[in-house]
């Protein structure tokens, strides 16, 4: 099982909502989709669940393609919109009962899948609660049910993590890894990007339409290009320190504060690496020196301009 | 399993689940059973204090129809309240937030109609069954027979079912919310007009005895034509709501061209069957000119259709022979545009032809008069949706989105029968009598062909205007034509794409 997004174009009117985007990923793992408001992560996922027709370019799921075969497609994505379920009359077993006939699940199966389901999201304890009685965790967790009924090997979702408290991010981030686990591949955008780093084997950032970076966390994580903020202590001269500091090459900055020297380095673990032989072998006694981890936040802050269209 | 649980499951897979949730929600929602017991009592009371009041019923003879036609009110003034507008409005809501999750299942847009109408439908019959013991009691009243009272019901049942498949059909349109509470107004005003209809034409019909020619051709005749015209415009509001809420990559014309297509055809086999038999062409001018009405309104509708074939939509485009009739069944501005006037111009010959081969059917009223109503309905219709799409085009095109020309038509057709009628007033202020006066004035609107003077040049009129609007507008038609062809999905080429190494 594979997903290929290939040269995947939407143009509403003059926006470029979706700007030639390609990349690809496997059964059993989790990549997130990130990018700021407006970049064009809805839509692109939309497509993917075969709700909006792109302009050119073409999405295969196992392949089978969202535009040729939008039927055959639908079977194989179960899709979880940002909007929570509003149905209003309606009982969380009713909600999935009502969906698991709209996807053609018949006969003595129907209610053993929906059990099954229940089980699996934690729903069996509230099945008979009305939806709009229900918290935005619970509400999420139908939104998921919902969409594993028909057990897709492909998921998509929207924000699934917006508007909920730490207890039930970490409910669906478990819930996540055992999909994950189950050899489902699961695309999913957030803003909460210290979340998805947690979850996420592989992450695409998009920006206005556009790829910005796409690949596997450990790989965005070590990639050059990236600005590192490096704190170096020196046991003694630390002004002799930043004066031969501002005469490399990949340093853009470099700071005296108090006994330690903060500076801005732009360039991957290699030039860290050249930077602290290049001192030692000018002489500086270095005592400590510590890069701050990267995280995917800073990767987002570095690639994208926060620009919107 | 037993067998009748078998044949329970079977059932019960068979169901529509759209109508499945509607009742669900239905039984636990408390508004349709406040609404049902609301009923309930008010036609208790209406009826006690009918009796109460009216206490001598021994010679009077119509107690029992005027208690029917005051329960009947109440019936019908809460079924084309209620019904209609708490299935519009569930239905509206639902559209604009949750319709999304159903076009990812396996079920059809057109389940979702037939769900939600037959779901209303279902709560109609909860409502009348409640009703009808009430209903039939006035038949010991006097004044009133058993048979009359069920026929009168299921006329009314008829009204209703219509009624909320046009509540239907708004709340499906993909409108704004102000242009929909218009429409829902002017849905409302509607219904108004039904309720007063159902209830004068009841009273007439219980008056001229409709129960004692229940067993007449004079009774079955009109009322399968009532029944087979309100067949076809619930046929009609149903195909619109399904193209409505059809995503917009589908061809959403499609169901909608042919259910008119064939309607049109069997509803003029039907009129020149009737004409033949009557030796009368009125049912032959009736079906052109209604006819030439819905393709009037067809053009409109059509320049407001997109201009771009999605790929999912071209790539059912036929390769073979058959790429030119189906240009009229696709989606596109310039193929609704063609199909009008493909139908109109049928309309006309299929009258012209009809009337001129056989002499029983040139029988009866004027066949000229008929056929400058098909051919000046069209071209104004035409003309009209021409003249605004050349306006949308070049004057309006930052301000006005394509799927809007319809209403820029619509304003030019009420300026265009407005604006020379007054100008013409004033002009011949004094000697004005009637329209004919000034009916060289009236040249833009289309509803008074009816004057005899002026018919040729109304006619001349419309259709050099329809002709220099369309040339006009031929870029528009040859790019669309143009790009009516099958389009091979190009295979995206390899390479370029970012492959996770996960």
């Amino acid at each position: 099982m594979k997903i290929e997004v290939i040269h995947l174009k939407k143009h509403f009117g003059k926006t470029r909502a979706v700007d030639d985007i390609s990349f690809t990923f496997a059964a059993g793992h989790v990549v997130g989709f990130v990018g700021p408001n407006g970049a064009g992560k809805t839509t692109t996922m939309r497509i993917l669940a075969t709700l909006e027709e792109p302009t050119d370019g073409d999405v295969l799921i196992d392949g089978v393609s969202v535009v040729e075969e939008p039927e055959r497609a639908r079977e194989l994505v179960g899709y979880v919109p940002d909007a929570l379920p509003t149905h209003r009359d309606m009982s969380v077993h009713d909600y999935l009962d009502f969906f698991a006939r709209a996807y053609a699940i018949k006969g003595a199966r129907r209610p053993k899948v929906i059990e099954g389901i229940e089980e699996f999201t934690n729903l069996a304890g509230i099945r008979e609660k009305m939806l709009y009685a229900l918290s935005k965790g619970m509400k999420q967790r139908v939104s998921l049910a919902r969409a594993l009924l028909h057990d897709p090997p492909v998921l998509i979702m929207d924000e699934p993590a917006a508007g909920l408290d730490p207890r039930a991010r970490v409910e669906l981030r478990e819930l996540l890894r055992v999909l994950a686990g189950q050899g489902k591949a699961i695309l999913i955008s957030s803003h909460i990007l210290t979340e998805l780093a947690e979850i996420c084997n592989g992450a695409v950032i998009i920006e206005q339409g556009k790829l910005l970076m796409a690949g596997a966390i450990s790989e965005l994580l070590s990639t050059g290009g990236l600005r590192r903020t490096v704190m170096i202590r020196p046991l003694e001269r630390p002004e002799d320190l930043v004066r031969d500091l501002l005469q490399m090459p990949n340093v853009e900055s470099a700071n005296p504060a108090g006994g330690e020297v903060v500076l801005e380095v732009n360039g991957s673990d290699e030039v860290c690496s050249e930077i602290l032989i290049a001192l030692v072998q000018r002489g500086h006694k270095i005592v400590e020196f510590k890069q701050q981890r990267v995280g995917l936040e800073d990767i987002f802050m570095n690639v994208t301009k926060g620009d919107v269209q | 399993m037993t067998s009748q649980g078998g044949v329970r499951s079977r059932l019960d897979d068979w169901l529509n689940p759209i109508v499945v949730k509607e009742l669900r929600q239905a039984v636990h929602g408390k508004f349709v059973a406040a609404a049902l017991l609301l009923l309930l009592v008010v036609q208790l009371a209406a009826l006690g204090i009918y009796i109460v009041s009216n206490g001598d019923f021994a010679g009077r003879f119509d107690a029992g129809r005027n208690a029917f036609m005051f329960l009947l009110a109440i019936l019908m003034a809460i079924c084309l309240l209620f019904v209609p507008a708490y299935t519009s409005l569930r239905l509206a809501f639902e559209r604009d937030t949750n319709v999304d999750l159903l076009f990812v299942t396996t079920i059809k847009p057109s389940a979702i109609v037939w769900g939600k109408l037959f779901a209303a439908l279902t709560i109609t019959v909860l409502i009348f069954s409640a009703c009808m013991p009430f209903m039939v009691f006035t038949y010991w009243l006097r004044g009133i027979d058993l048979p009359s009272i069920f026929v009168l019901m299921a006329a009314s049942f008829l009204v209703v079912a219509v009624a909320v498949q046009l509540a239907t059909f708004v709340a499906c349109l993909p409108a704004g919310r102000v242009l929909k509470v218009f429409l829902s107004l002017l849905a409302l005003i509607m219904f108004l007009q039904a309720f007063i209809a159902t209830l004068s034409w009841s009273y007439y019909s219980l008056s001229t005895g409709i129960g004692s020619r229940l067993g007449s051709w004079s009774f079955w005749g009109p009322a399968l034509a009532v029944i087979l015209i309100a067949a076809a415009v619930l046929g009609l509001l149903f195909s619109l709501s399904v193209a409505m809420i059809k995503p917009v990559s589908s061809n959403r014309a499609l169901p909608v061209r042919l259910f008119v297509t064939v309607m049109w055809l069997v509803s003029g086999i039907a009129s020149a069957v009737i004409a033949y038999v009557q030796r009368d062409n009125t049912a032959l001018s009736v079906w052109s000119v209604l006819s030439v009405l819905v393709f009037a309104g067809a053009f409109f509708v059509a320049v407001s259709e997109r201009e771009q074939l999605g790929p999912r939509v071209a790539r059912k485009i036929p390769w073979s022979g058959l790429r030119l009739p189906a240009f009229f069944l696709f989606s596109g501005g310039a193929s609704g545009v063609a199909w009008a006037a493909l139908m109109s111009l049928l309309t006309y010959l299929t009258v012209s032809f009809l009337t001129a081969s056989s002499v029983t059917l040139k029988a009866g009223g004027s066949i000229k008069e008929t056929k400058v109503w098909v051919g000046g309905l069209a071209l104004y219709g035409l003309a009209y949706s021409m003249t605004a799409l050349l306006a949308r085009r070049y004057l309006l095109a930052r301000w006005i989105g394509t799927k809007y020309t319809w209403l820029v038509a619509l304003l030019l057709l009420a300026a265009g029968c407005i604006i020379p009628f007054l100008i013409g007033y004033l002009v011949a202020f004094g000697s004005f009598n009637r329209a004919e006066d000034i009916g060289g004035w009236l040249v833009t609107n289309p509803f008074t062909l009816g004057i005899d003077s002026y018919q040729s040049t109304y006619l001349v009129f419309a259709g050099g205007w329809a002709l220099l609007a369309s040339v006009l507008n031929a870029d528009w038609f040859i790019e669309q034509i143009h790009a009516f062809r099958p389009r091979e999905l190009a295979v995206p080429p390899p390479g370029g794409s970012s492959e996770l190494n996960l």
